[in-house]
């Protein structure tokens, strides 16, 4: 994820250079996150693919008014929301969503098992409790953990209200944490 | 309860938006729950780690799939798609060439070799009320619908129209030919193209009509469609207006392609040129690139498309290197271009002309970057 200011530079050199080597940074650097987060809602990496794709069309096509998006990276994500929705009202399979509704990817966090020096079966725990996660409650987790998105961009993304956000992530935290201590509570048992 | 606020805490912390206070708050709350600490440091560790980025090879193929979808949906980025067609990818060193004559705030107008970035060069001219009279050259063809001649023809410099017995319409661009089949409008309306021609075909679905080229076969009920079949192109261009044709490409007897509505087919017209791409792996195989579905080209602001802009009189182009742009302009003006300078041949233009004089057009285009030029009677040197 690229830091702000240089995001700014790539926005300003799309939008008046033409610069296509800067419009391919952007897509290296968001193609993934955007993606996944595509996939939350349609379910298929063939369609979120071609969703992505739509985003990065629509803001090649559109790339005079770049500059007067403030921020980029959030605009990005509601665009691939938005796209994402429409495919599926296209494809008729969805009246309506809610986040709720969302069906969340994570990566994998035992990686690099061997930089965490856990037991299998608290790898296996930590891998429940993160999967067992509320919907709403992943997304947040997923878009700040590993999109590194502020508070108030999820926010603005998911359409929920900073408070929203901030509680969904402790809830996250603390279902996770708690998976992590009932395993102590065991291993110290026995 | 103090064990969520130090759930909320972390969330804060490990999010970066923790304000100083709260951190302290959390070292606070933390010494009073020592049997979170081992939790909290595994969370934070598995927080921390990183997942392996993907690669750039995945990344590389995402984008180039990406570009494909732009080109399929007729959106140019640069000049790639038109050159991934045409010519074997050569990579060489960008130039900039200023231009001090024509500044543009914001923009920067450089001359393009083949991978950098692609700045359409538009070139705006006086719209002149055309004398249209003097511009579609009738080459002795007569206007009417009278007897069919075995054949129309028009030489580089003049291009002209015929109205045909069926009603249909064509317009014959410049250094074409149009040969019309024995028993014309009895079963069938035949007719074999050399060049490039407008048809604006009258609805028989009795008779069909019938297009031959060197590459193609085209057939047609009702339609309005431009073919472009210069023996000297690298490509035969089909494209599409109005109605639906069916397209048969001679080389692939068994396929057929059916055109809609502002699309195009492009059809490679040197096999032997297509060898080259084999070497590329993230191109496309090499059949797929031989005969490609386009999307008509439109210029910014305009709603009539550029295949069959020369029709309404104009020359028009867009993203299409110098060299291409010369063999246009040959036949338009009946010259020959001669480059002295490589570089200028990959120049890339989009604009257009409106019954500019070859001067007119060269000056034009001086307007847009830097290059001399010289006319010997009729060879144009450009340098």
């Amino acid at each position: 994820m690229p830091l702000t200011p240089s995001l700014d530079e790539l926005k300003r050199r799309i939008a008046l250079y033409d610069d296509e080597s800067a419009y391919k940074e952007l897509f290296f650097a968001f193609h993934r996150p955007l993606l996944q987060f595509s996939y939350s809602f349609v379910q298929s990496y063939e369609v979120a693919e071609e969703v992505v794709s739509d985003v990065f069309m629509a803001i090649w096509e559109r790339r005079r008014q770049l500059e007067e998006i403030k921020n980029l990276r959030v605009y990005l994500y509601i665009c691939t929301k938005n796209a994402s929705l429409k495919s599926l009202l296209k494809q008729q399979k969805h009246i309506s969503i809610t986040l709720d509704d969302l069906k969340v990817e994570l990566e994998s966090p035992h990686n690099n098992p061997e930089q965490l020096l856990l037991t299998a079966e608290m790898r296996n725990r930590i891998q429940q409790a993160v999967d067992h996660l509320p919907p709403r409650c992943k997304i947040i987790f997923k878009l700040i953990k590993e999109d590194g998105l502020k508070y108030r961009e999820v926010a603005e993304i998911l359409n929920l209200s900073v408070k929203t956000v901030d509680n969904q992530l402790a809830t996250a935290l603390r279902k996770i944490g708690n998976a992590i201590n009932i395993d102590l509570r065991k291993a110290i048992r026995f | 309860m103090s064990a969520d606020r130090i759930w909320e805490l972390m969330g804060r912390k490990l999010s970066n938006e923790a304000s100083a206070e709260e951190l302290q708050e959390l070292d606070h709350l933390l010494r009073v729950h020592p049997d979170l600490h081992f939790s909290i440091q595994t969370i934070t560790d598995l927080w921390q780690q990183k997942d392996d980025d993907e690669s750039s090879d995945q990344l590389q193929t995402a984008y180039d799939q990406h570009l494909r979808r732009m080109r399929e949906k007729g959106i140019s980025i640069n000049k790639e798609s038109y050159q991934e067609l045409h010519e074997p990818v050569t990579v060489e060193a960008d130039w900039d060439m200023e231009t001090p004559r024509r500044p543009r705030r914001n923009f920067k107008i450089r001359a393009i070799s083949l991978t950098t970035l692609l700045l359409a060069v538009a070139a705006w001219f006086v719209w002149r009320p055309s004398n249209t009279g003097k511009s579609i050259a009738t080459n002795g063809v007569a206007d009417t619908g009278g007897v069919l001649p075995s054949e129309i023809s028009t030489n580089y410099g003049t291009r002209t129209t015929q109205v045909l017995p069926d009603g249909s319409r064509v317009w014959l661009n410049a250094g074409s030919k149009l040969v019309f089949g024995k028993n014309f409008g009895e079963n069938l309306r035949e007719v074999t193209l050399t060049g490039e021609a407008f048809f604006d075909v009258a609805k028989n679905p009795d008779i069909p009509f019938v297009i031959h080229t060197n590459t193609l076969d085209i057939r047609v009920l009702g339609t309005q469609f431009n073919v472009k079949s210069y023996p000297t192109d690298k490509t035969t261009e089909t494209s599409l207006i109005r109605g639906s044709v069916e397209v048969v490409v001679k080389k692939r007897p068994n396929e057929k392609y059916v055109l809609k509505p502002n699309e195009k087919l492009v059809v490679l017209n040197d096999q032997e040129s297509t060898q080259h791409w084999g070497n590329g792996a993230d191109l496309l195989p090499v059949k797929e690139n031989l005969i490609a579905i386009k999307n008509l080209t439109y210029q910014q602001g305009d709603t009539s498309d550029i295949e069959s802009a020369w029709v309404r009189n104009k020359l028009s182009v867009k993203d299409m290197p110098f060299s291409e742009m010369a063999k246009i302009m040959e036949r338009w003006y009946d010259v020959r271009f001669e480059f002295r300078n490589k570089k200028l041949e990959e120049v890339w233009i989009t604009g257009s002309f409106d019954n500019e004089t070859l001067s007119q057009a060269l000056e034009a285009l001086q307007f847009s970057f830097a290059f001399n030029y010289e006319i010997n009677d009729k060879t144009v040197i450009v340098y």
